[in-house]
This record gives C-alpha cells, structure tokens and sequence, in this order.
C-alpha cells in the first residue's frame, strides 16, 4: 500500500474523523489522514457530515428551564433547621 | 445562566462558591444550579427511563444533593458529581423496568457495530473495496430549516436514544450538552480513549440517520 497516493482505505479514514477533530492522532496518521483527505471527496464530505452532526446535536440543548420545585426548597431550608 | 453552565468549563472558584451556598441553605444558588444543570438532566434521564420516571430520578437526585453536598470533596466538578448521582439512579431503574417491560427504552445491549461506514457501501469499480464508489451527498446545500428543523431534531434525539447506553451517554454529554471529553471520562468513569472510542460510533451511528432522512429526493428536491 505504500505507493497509494491515498495513503490509507476510505474504510481506515472514516475511523479517523473523530480522533482527528479531537486532536487525539499521532502526528503520522494525521499526515496519513490529511493526505488521503486532499484527493478524496468521499472523505472530505464525511468529515463535513460528522462536523454538521455535532452541530445539529448540540441544538438539541433547548434551555427549558423550570422553577425549583417546592420539595427541594424545603429540603434547602431543612438543612438550616 | 451561572458558570456551572458554561459547556465544558471547570470553574473551581464557581463550584467553591455554589457548594458553600448550598451548605448555606442559600435559595439563590440552588436556583443557578438547578436551571443550569436541570434540563440536561431530565434530558439524559429520559433516555433511560420514561418521562415520568425521569422527573422521579431527577428529583431523587436534587434530593440527594442537598442531602449529600456536605459529603462533595471537589475531586470532580459540581456538574460531573451531580451527573454520577443522576446516570445512578438512573441505570439502576432502567435494570429494574427493563425486567418487567419487554422493550424498554434504553437501547441495544450489544453493540452493532460495522464501521462508520457499512462496508458493503465502500466499494469503488477500480479501486476495489474500501474505497468510496462515489462521495455522499453535501450536505452545506440544504436550506437551514430542512438540517435543523424540529422534524430533523426528532430523528436525531430518536438516533441518539437508540444507541448502545454507553455511546448514547458520551454523545449526549458531549455533543448536546457540551462537555470536554476529559470532563466525560471523569463523569462516566471511563478513559479519554475509550470515551473518544464511544463518541465515534455514536456521531457515525447519528451520521448514518441523518443522511438516510436527508437524502435528495426524499422530500424537497433540490
């Protein structure tokens, strides 16, 4: 495999997206991963689409917050008494 | 918002002043804990747990922090040691009911795992297998309230509850609350390894869903 110009399988690469964006991969597979990035749409969409995944999760954190309820207060005061 | 509430943020100094309040009695910081941290926590119980016993578990857990913030040593957060008290009771109601319920929520016990991408798609005609045939959709293309609209969030929260527990537990602290994967390790008691491990396979695993529902054709074309 060391003359493929993409350097390691799209199969490999997509293991990599998440190490990759958390800065976790060795310096050679970040060569590795990059490379075979910049002569694959393939992966490069994949990528993208984790990227966007993230995002979209996060929009799920809707701040419905509600008031302490009565049960708590009293547990709250409780400790003074 | 306080500073409890700031997505992935240890802030020491924050903590100190909040458990002292609680310690207190004071009602002002149990509120700022209670609205920073109570709807991540419903959030996440209800993954285990019908809706109702989550708010049960969500409660017990309040209950139990006051009743237990004298015991807090600051080793973690305030966030990540409220969390442990919640995924606790949490898990152990979710192995109480799944007994009794044939299908209980709370996701496969093994982990279907075949890759990020099905192998069977990676199949290019020159370059053979694991190798992509041709790149998946763009997604940067669709209109904003297609990729976010509240149809597309009811697919992703329903992906993410049907994840293995362990995955769906990393996802949701991480990639809907917030979270720094140290912070998650800590929370869940697993390694940053592990942890990046279980984030993969939840985001592939959502990825998959989401490009299943986004595919051109299946609603406006494009």
């Amino acid at each position: 495999m060391t003359d493929n110009p993409l350097r390691i399988s799209c199969a490999d690469a997509v293991e990599l997206a998440t190490d990759y964006l958390e800065h976790a991969l060795h310096p050679t597979d970040v060569d590795d991963y990059t490379t075979h990035l910049s002569q694959c749409q393939g992966c490069q969409v994949f990528l993208d689409q984790i990227r966007t995944t993230v995002h979209v999760a996060g929009n799920l954190r809707g701040s419905t917050s509600s008031a302490v309820p009565q049960v708590l207060r009293d547990r709250l005061r409780r400790r003074l008494a | 918002m306080g500073p409890v509430a700031d997505p992935g943020r240890r802030e020491p100094r924050a903590d100190e002043r909040l458990v002292a309040g609680l310690r207190a009695g004071d009602e002002a910081c149990l509120e700022e804990v209670f609205a920073a941290l109570n709807p991540g926590l419903l959030r996440m119980a209800a993954q285990y747990v019908p809706s109702a016993v989550a708010d049960e578990v969500v409660q017990e857990t309040w209950i139990a922090v006051l009743d237990g913030i004298d015991t807090f040593e600051g080793r973690s957060s305030l966030r990540t040691w409220i969390y442990r008290i919640m995924l606790n009771k949490a898990r152990n109601r979710w192995r109480r009911e799944r007994r009794t319920v044939p299908h209980a929520i709370g996701g496969p016990h093994h982990d279907p795992y075949r890759g990020a991408i099905a192998p069977e798609r990676l199949h290019h005609p020159d370059l053979g297998a694991q190798y992509w045939p041709d790149a998946p959709s763009r997604w940067e293309t669709l209109p904003e309230d297609r990729l976010l609209g509240t149809e597309t969030m009811a697919v992703v929260e329903q992906a993410l509850a049907g994840l293995p527990p362990a995955q769906r537990e990393v996802m949701s602290l991480r990639d809907v609350e917030g979270w720094t994967g140290p912070e998650v390790s800590r929370a869940l008691g697993i390694s940053l390894a592990n942890q990046r491990v279980l984030l993969h396979r939840a985001r592939a695993a959502v990825r998959t869903t989401l490009e299943t529902y986004l595919a051109p054709g299946t609603e406006e074309p494009r």
